[in-house]
């Protein structure tokens, strides 16, 4: 009955209601006067429309709107709140917790290591994913342009013809500028280095905006100058690291390619280029082909290749719809004017540019599970600081009835509280913003370079996203924790509080702890669990046979397509260098090739068996004498590829196990012929398989070629050393120096990096998941120690009983680790039964292991309960030592 | 913002209670603005001096059993700010003026 009364109470006048409820906010001073005159008003209106009842649904619906408006009216007093109230709150919360160090200090600690997780796990996905292009103007402004072929998701490019068309038909964008990444040999002051550059159109700093460090940027009628195409802009990083930041270099000539252009400027120190993670540091004019390179200026006047990015800039008022739409027509208009010559694809138009669609969506899958881990060790950590908050709390009982007693209302009771809650909370986000950083510096330290697409090489420090969501983490951090302890203790059992702490609140506080402790140990478990599956994962991953023996190798690639090397001198320097390098002491075998056994270059092609006319699509290399060797991939039949078989011998290839397996299911291919862009090989040789770089998936088909019969001007050198490979660079080094001192060797790195680097996700997910699993662990053990510290503390008088009635120490040390292990153990139940609900959902992200792995299980809970045996013991321990006759003196 | 500035709101509200219209809610009701504006301008023109606030007499609303409601009157200050916001404010002048000079007939 009282419900429906209660109900109807609600919902009879309702705007009056309102009102009553809105002045909760009003300064208190001032509500009786607003309610009145709020109320007086809606009054009036009630009375001159008719009696409530007889009022029809839009006429109570007006007056419930009408009242609604005093919300606003309510927020306009809050200037008026005297700002005392909350000072005194914050003055008197600083003042509580400064008079109990310990408390603040685990606390602070406890709140540091959980928001600093979660600031540390958004600083990376803030770098990744989030942050916009640095040093362009309005970034949000500018959008790609690009070809949309029907089945591909991306951008495609453009040709320089259809480019000139969009730039100058467009009514929609601003500026429209022409990009294509391309490396350049950049010789200045007797130092070659091969650099990440783009050709650019000569409005592209324009269409960016981006400012000059040094000097001046390319200006959009340069290109039409008749000296166009003679000057460069370079990039901040590389002017400081090649030419130690020299001004002096503005106004300089330097070779490009081996051409003279002059540098007119730096870059700002904030603008990289347009791709994030990839930093260019040299820009040449589109133009400039024209001189330096023939056989790309031809494809300035061709409509179909497709290699040109643009970027264009919106108009202020354009949308990024009316943008496509008017392109659309310029794109469709291209392709009746020009039908054999123009490539017949859609135009697309994406907002955003630096980071590629499919890159972002690699990273929000993989983002999930580190997210959610460090949400986990926030929470235990909450849990921590809200049951040191109740035992605090039990001990403030006396204050806080005086308070009640005093007139105070509970909800200023509980505002005062929750407002110590909060400052500890932002003193705890404070250290969490140094513990983040610290964290995050730590982390990338895992991160290779870069991870197929994926460049990390992006500026990780902390941006006001940063430090909002920090701060955002920190103020519901601090209602989290501090809402139930400040609920629980400002109940009013004024008689009980002011004679002091009683028995059944003590109970009952602790009993919100050990339900606090059992959620934290089931939680860590949970945590250890997907940690131990990730750490078995990449235990499984790390020990899968590659095929070819990847520790002791070296590679590095030489590009000899810029240095005017054909292909007589090309080949000449290959085998001159292979023979050098062979020759070298700790040098065990050397070769060639054009893609590293991971297929990077991804290099397929279609081979037809000789007469067949079904083609079989498979990998390509092309390699050198002495590759199988370095490598260590063993022959099975026939033989490798030796010095004679050059130009003038028959053309040959060797297959791998999986190839052979395609063309010849059981046959031996030795001697079997195959067919490849018209070309006849005949096969001479079977190797073993190799993985590729999915190292989970079978090996594919490769199919090995002679570099001595197909000349690549751009290899990669493997080197097998008897001992460390990296020690090796310098001798290597000197031997292509003494061939030619303008080559150089670039990407030199270890094998095993590069391999190491295609398991950079397990890697993350093993060191994450493991490492946030055990700091998980640390807090809960925390936990549970301070709650059987307390009841050992609670229970003294009770201790003493037990001790004079005859009980013994050990007796008195099993109590309380058996209450702690109770815990625990309902804890591990509770966690194992959440672990086995949560890992078949990360069933793709394990490799070699089952989600509901027992072996896994077993050992964290094993694990666990040693841990929390120890964190139970120690204050039970100390229990057992205390004198029985002060423990019952004591109160 | 010079001494005696005033917003266009507050103007109107000024305006309206120049012409008679005392209470809060016949202002609400004239003026067309919810009373999250009026209120809140109705306190700003009164701490700033241009309006005097009073509750009316008990005894009137009790023998309309309702709570009592404050009124509203402008002061000279109020006049001479007014006088300079006409000026500014032009529409003020010619809509509001015409459709003022008889309150009690906009009393439904």
């Amino acid at each position: 009955m009282t419900a429906l009364n209660t109900l109807h109470r609600l919902f009879s006048r309702p705007h009056l209601r309102l009102i009553a409820i809105v002045g909760v906010i009003v300064p208190k001073r001032l509500r009786a006067d607003w309610r009145q005159e709020w109320e007086a008003e809606l009054r009036i209106r009630e009375q001159r429309l008719a009696d409530w009842d007889r009022l029809d649904t839009w006429e109570r619906w007006d007056l419930l709107r009408r009242s609604s408006s005093a919300f606003w009216d309510a927020l306009s007093l809050q200037r008026q709140r005297r700002e005392e109230d909350v000072v005194q709150d914050l003055q008197f919360g600083l003042r509580m917790l400064a008079k109990s160090p310990t408390f603040t200090c685990v606390s602070v600690l406890t709140l540091a290591i959980g928001i600093g997780a979660n600031t540390a796990v958004f600083t990376i996905v803030n770098a990744l994913l989030l942050r916009p292009l640095d040093g362009v103007a309005e970034p949000d402004r500018l959008v790609q342009v690009g070809r949309q072929f029907p089945d591909k998701t991306y951008l495609s490019d453009s040709s320089y013809p259809d480019y000139v068309d969009y730039r100058s038909q467009n009514t929609v964008l601003s500026g429209l500028a022409a990009i294509a990444p391309r490396a350049f040999h950049v010789t200045a002051r007797q130092t070659t280095e091969r650099v990440e550059g783009e050709l650019v159109s000569s409005n592209y700093f324009d269409v960016l905006g981006v400012t000059a460090a040094r000097g001046r940027l390319m200006a959009p009628d340069d290109d039409r100058a008749v000296n166009g195409g003679q000057e460069v802009v370079l990039g901040y990083r590389f002017w400081q690291r090649s030419f130690d930041g020299d001004p002096s270099i503005v106004g300089e000539t330097i070779d490009v390619d081996g051409y003279p252009f002059t540098v007119i400027g730096i870059a700002s120190e904030s603008f990289a280029g347009t791709k994030i993670g990839t930093p260019r540091d040299v820009w040449v004019p589109l133009v400039s082909v024209r001189r330096t390179d023939p056989a790309v200026a031809g494809r300035l006047r061709q409509r179909m290749p497709s290699w040109l990015e643009m970027i264009g800039r919106l108009k202020p008022d354009v949308t990024v719809d009316q943008a496509r739409a008017e392109l659309t027509v310029i794109a469709r208009r291209l392709v009746d004017t020009y039908p054999d010559t123009t490539v017949r694809a859609a135009v697309g138009v994406e907002a955003g540019i630096g980071r590629d669609v499919d890159v972002q969506r690699a990273i929000r899958r993989f983002v999930n599970v580190p997210f959610v881990a460090v949400v986990v060790v926030l929470l235990i950590a909450c849990a921590n600081v809200a049951g040191l908050l109740l035992a605090r709390a039990a001990s403030r009982r006396k204050e806080i009835a005086t308070r009640l007693a005093l007139g105070a209302g509970r909800i200023r009771v509980v505002r005062q509280l929750l407002t110590e809650s909060l400052v500890l909370a932002f003193i705890g986000g404070a250290g969490g913003l140094v513990v983040g950083r610290w964290l995050t510096t730590g982390l990338r330290t895992l991160l290779p370079e870069r991870y197929l697409f994926l460049s990390f090489n992006v500026d990780f420090s902390p941006d006001w996203r940063v430090f909002a969501y920090t701060f955002g983490v920190t103020t519901i951090t601090g209602v989290l924790f501090g809402l139930v302890p400040a609920l629980q203790g400002s109940r009013a059992n004024l008689v009980a509080g002011l004679k002091g702490v009683s028995a059944s609140e003590t109970r009952r506080s602790v009993g919100i702890r050990a339900g606090l402790v059992i959620v934290q140990v089931a939680l860590s478990m949970v945590l250890l669990v997907t940690g131990g599956l990730c750490v078995r994962t990449l235990f499984n991953v790390t020990a899968i046979d590659l095929g070819y023996r990847a520790g002791s190798v070296l590679t590095a690639r030489l590009d000899l397509a810029k240095q005017r090397y054909n292909e007589v001198r090309g080949r000449l320097l290959h085998q001159q260098l292979l023979a050098r390098v062979q020759a070298l002491p700790g040098v065990g075998a050397a070769g060639f090739a054009v893609t590293l056994p991971l297929n990077d270059g991804r290099w397929e092609d279609g081979i037809r068996r000789q007469g067949d006319t079904t083609r079989v699509q498979t990998f390509l290399n092309v390699i050198s004498p002495g590759y199988f060797d370095a490598l260590s991939i063993p022959r099975i039949a026939g033989r490798v590829f030796s010095d004679s078989d050059d130009r003038n011998a028959p053309t040959i290839a060797i297959v791998n196990q999986t190839l052979a397996r395609t063309l010849w299911r059981d046959e031996s291919p030795i001697g079997k012929r195959v067919s490849m862009k018209g070309q006849s090989l005949e096969i001479v040789g079977l190797v073993s398989d190799i993985k590729g770089r999915n190292l989970l998936e079978p090996a594919g088909p490769i199919l090995y070629v002679p570099l001595w019969q197909s000349y690549q001007p751009n290899v990669i050198l493997h080197v097998r050393a008897s001992a460390a490979p990296m020690s090796l660079v310098a001798d290597v080094r000197r031997q292509l120096h003494e061939l030619d001192k303008d080559l150089a060797l670039y990407s030199v790195a270890a094998l095993t990096d590069h391999v190491s680097a295609t398991l950079t996700p397990q890697r993350l997910l093993a060191y994450l998941v493991g490492g946030f699993g055990m700091l998980a662990l640390l807090l809960a053990a925390v936990g549970l120690y301070g709650l059987v510290a307390y009841t050992v503390t609670a229970r003294t008088s009770e201790i003493g009983i037990r001790m004079a009635l005859g009980a013994r120490r050990s007796d008195v040390v099993g109590l309380f680790v058996g209450g702690g292990m109770k815990m625990a153990i309902a804890g591990v139940i509770l966690g194992a039964i959440a672990a086995s609900g949560v890992t078949p959902l990360m069933r793709n992200l394990l490799f070699g292991v089952s989600p509901l792995d027992p072996q896994t299980l077993i050992v964290v809970s094993v694990a666990l309960l040693a841990v929390t045996l120890a964190a139970s013991s120690l204050p039970a321990q100390r229990a057992a030592r205390s004198d029985p006759k002060l423990a019952l003196r004591c109160d | 913002m010079g001494k005696g500035f005033v917003s266009l709101a507050a103007a109107t509200i000024l305006n309206a209670v120049a012409n008679g219209f005392s209470f809060g809610f016949d202002i609400v009701d004239i003026t067309g603005m919810p009373g999250g504006t009026v209120y809140p301008a109705l306190r700003r023109l009164e701490e700033a001096g241009y309006l005097t606030s009073e509750w009316e007499k008990q005894r009137v609303a009790q023998s309309e059993l309702r709570p009592r409601l404050k009124y509203y009157a402008i002061t000279e200050s109020g006049r001479q700010v007014l006088v300079a916001a006409v000026k500014r404010y032009r529409l003020l002048d010619q809509a509001q003026l015409a459709r003022l000079r008889d309150p009690k007939s906009s009393r439904a």
